[in-house]
Order: structure tokens, then sequence, then C-alpha cells
């Protein structure tokens, strides 16, 4: 009977499990092969990134014990999104090679930016069932894209400036005049967003447990879990919204514009940096291990507790860091670029290079 | 280094897919059969 049991729990993962996923990976390499050239392998990546979410938000009706419904919820979460995502991936990876390596061109249409579009959407849905969270979210994304439009090439100038007024006459600004602008492409936005994200985290997750340390604290945070994340996400998307347009936004301005200190006395050239501290929230090590350690401890070491929790904490800041990036490289990411160049350049802080 | 990905490749991974959901639901509706199959296997050899 024990063999019989075992065979059973063998078909589960068979058939809800492996099976689905195999199959979904083959339908991922099948898309990824309609065309390579314009980034068909994307299109597996967004559908297993929406296919939990609309899950999350509309498939709690298949939720029923001893039923084939959540079967179904937990293959359309757990097996056929990694699997499209992976799969995606790595024919992205191995058709990047081959282009490369035959040098050919890859087309740029409205397809990827659609498909960012249709992604960031669908980061919202989990939250469609509680409006005012949803409303909480769609605010702060607007008003973080606002922040950042407005502040983010004061705060590059400021520290640029500041830099030069502090070292007079040792220091001096150089550009090349090639202003690189970004494009919307799913590489981008990721590596972009992960900036804002990991800041908002990081704060966000220093502030409590030195807050916690003082006495009297047990007032200020839940004891209780799920409270306490909530309280964090809630926090980590204020990080956001009004303290990363200094490593988001203004890194990528420094990055973006090409502009180059040139040190005459130790005779080097170097990128411009924000504040070392900042760059420190932002740094992998610490994106990594702070929410788990959080989450860890706040649930008591129960860990699948804690694995939810932190996927919640992860989601609903992601989804805030994600759509305003789209939205800063969108509308504001060119005009900023160009604002502070000129500016610099007619202030006379700015050399250009012949 | 691995072939670009082509719709040949594809179909034989989901094919392959297909057998294993098709032998998941074999194990999950004829455990007994499967079981004294793999037994009589096993006595035989």
């Amino acid at each position: 009977m024990e063999q019989l049991s075992s065979l059973l729990e063998l078909s589960m993962i068979l058939y809800s499990d492996l099976g689905p996923g195999v199959v979904s990976w083959g339908i991922g390499w099948i898309v990824s092969a309609l065309n390579h050239l314009r980034k068909f392998y994307l299109i597996p990546i967004s559908v297993g990134m929406i296919l939990p979410m609309l899950t999350i938000s509309f498939g709690s009706p298949l939720i029923d014990p001893d039923s084939w419904g959540s079967i179904s919820w937990h293959t359309l979460i757990f097996s056929i999104p990694p699997a499209l995502i992976s799969s995606g991936i790595a024919s992205g990876v191995i058709i990047n090679r081959h282009i490369k390596r035959d040098k050919l061109l890859k087309i740029h249409d409205g397809f990827e930016e659609y498909l960012l579009y249709i992604v960031a959407v669908g980061f919202f849905l989990p939250f469609i069932r509680e409006l005012l969270a949803l409303l909480r979210l769609v605010l702060s994304t607007i008003g973080c894209w606002i922040i950042w439009h407005f502040l983010s090439p004061k705060i590059a100038y400021y520290s640029l400036t500041k830099k030069i007024k502090n070292r007079k006459g040792r220091i001096e600004l150089i550009s090349s005049r090639r202003i690189s602008e970004e494009k919307l492409t799913f590489s981008n936005i990721f590596s972009r967003a992960y900036h804002p994200l990991a800041f908002g985290l990081d704060v966000s997750l220093t502030l409590p447990s030195i807050i916690e340390l003082a006495p009297m604290s047990e007032n200020i945070f839940a004891s209780e879990p799920l409270m306490k994340t909530a309280q964090i996400a809630i926090i980590s998307i204020l990080a956001v919204t009004v303290g990363s347009s200094y490593v988001g936004p203004v890194v990528w301005l420094f990055k973006d514009s090409n502009i180059r200190i040139k040190d005459s006395i130790k005779i080097i050239i170097e990128e411009p940096k924000i504040h070392s501290l900042a760059n420190q929230l932002v740094e992998v090590y610490t994106f990594l291990q702070a929410p788990i350690s959080f989450t860890v401890v706040a649930t008591g070491r129960d860990y699948t507790y804690a694995f939810a929790l932190l996927a919640m904490l992860m989601m609903t800041v992601l989804t805030v860091a994600f759509s305003t990036t789209i939205l800063y490289i969108k509308f504001s990411a060119k005009k900023n670029l160009y604002q502070l160049t000129d500016k610099l350049l007619k202030e006379g802080y700015l050399n250009t290079l012949p | 280094m691995m072939s670009e990905p082509s719709i040949r490749t594809g179909l034989t991974i989901v094919s392959v897919g297909v057998a294993i959901i098709m032998l998941g639901i074999i194990f999950y509706y004829f455990p007994l059969k499967v079981w004294s199959s793999y037994q009589a296997c096993w006595n035989y050899l």
C-alpha cells in the first residue's frame, strides 16, 4: 500500500507539475522560433509573468480541495509560468548569441513596448479585488513619476556643480556630447527598475530594525507578521516614491549624458557617482539578505509563511518600481537629459570635447 | 553550442510533455494495474 501511495504521489507530480511544465517549455520554444529578429522570445516571458497574476486575481473559484480546479490553480501558478519564463530566457540567450555571431540586425518596432505595457498592467492585477490597495499603488506610481520627473535633473545638477564648487579649479566636467537615449526594452526596464526596488526595500527594512532597538517601539509596528509586512510594503513604496530619485533617475542621467569628471591634479577622468551610502543600499547582497531575514524573523521561522510574505512584499514594491521606471523612460528621460546638459553648458560648468 | 530554437524541437518537447502527462494520468487512474504489472515484470526478471 505504501508503494501505491507513492505511485499516486508520483502521478500527481507527472500530470500536474512536470508534464504541463515540459509542454509549456516546448510551446515557449515554438513561439520563440517563429521570428528570431523580432524578439518573439519575449512573448513566453510576458505570458509567464501575467499568467500567475491572472490566476491570483480571477482564479479563486478554482480553489476547492480535492478537485481538478485546485490542481489547475497550482499548475497555472507553479508549473506553467516558470517553464514559459525559463524557455523564453533560454531561447533569448541562444538567439542573441547567434545574432551577434552572424552580425544580424534586430528589428525594433512597437511590439516590445506594447508587451512591456501589458506586463506593467499585469502587475496591478492581483490588487484588483481591493480597490483601495489598487488606488494606493496607482497613486504612488503617478506620484513617484512626477517626483522623479521634476526632482532628478535638479538633484543631478546640484550634485555635479557642488563637486566643482567644493574643489575649485581642481576638477572640471567634460562631455563628448554623445548622449545615449535609452529605449523601452525589457532588459533596460528590468535592470533599471532594480535600483528603486532595491533602495526602497533596503531603506524600509533598515529603518524598522533600528527603530525596534529603541525602547517603547512595540507600538510602532504591528506584531502580527502579515500586518507588519504590509506596513513595511507601504514604507518601501514611500521610500521608492520619495527617496529613490537619487539612486534611480540621477544615476541614469549621469550614465546617459556621458559626462566625465576630469581631475587635473590627480590626472584622472572618472564617471560621476552618487554618495557611497546610497550606493550601498542598492547592492545585490543587501537587497537579497534584508527582505529574507526580515520575513523569516517576522514569521517566527515559519518558512512557508515567510516565503508567501516575501513574495507579497516584493510584488507590491516591484509593481510601483516597474511602472514608474516605464513612465519615466517613456516620458521624462530624454527631456531631463537635454535639460541637464543644456543647463550645465549654459552656466559654463560643462566643457565639450572637440 | 546549442542550436537555435526551431518549431521542430519545440514540437518534440511538447510531445515529451504530453507523454509525461499521459503517464501521470495512467499512474493515477490505474495504480493497481501499474503496480501489479511492475511486480509481474520484476518477478519475471
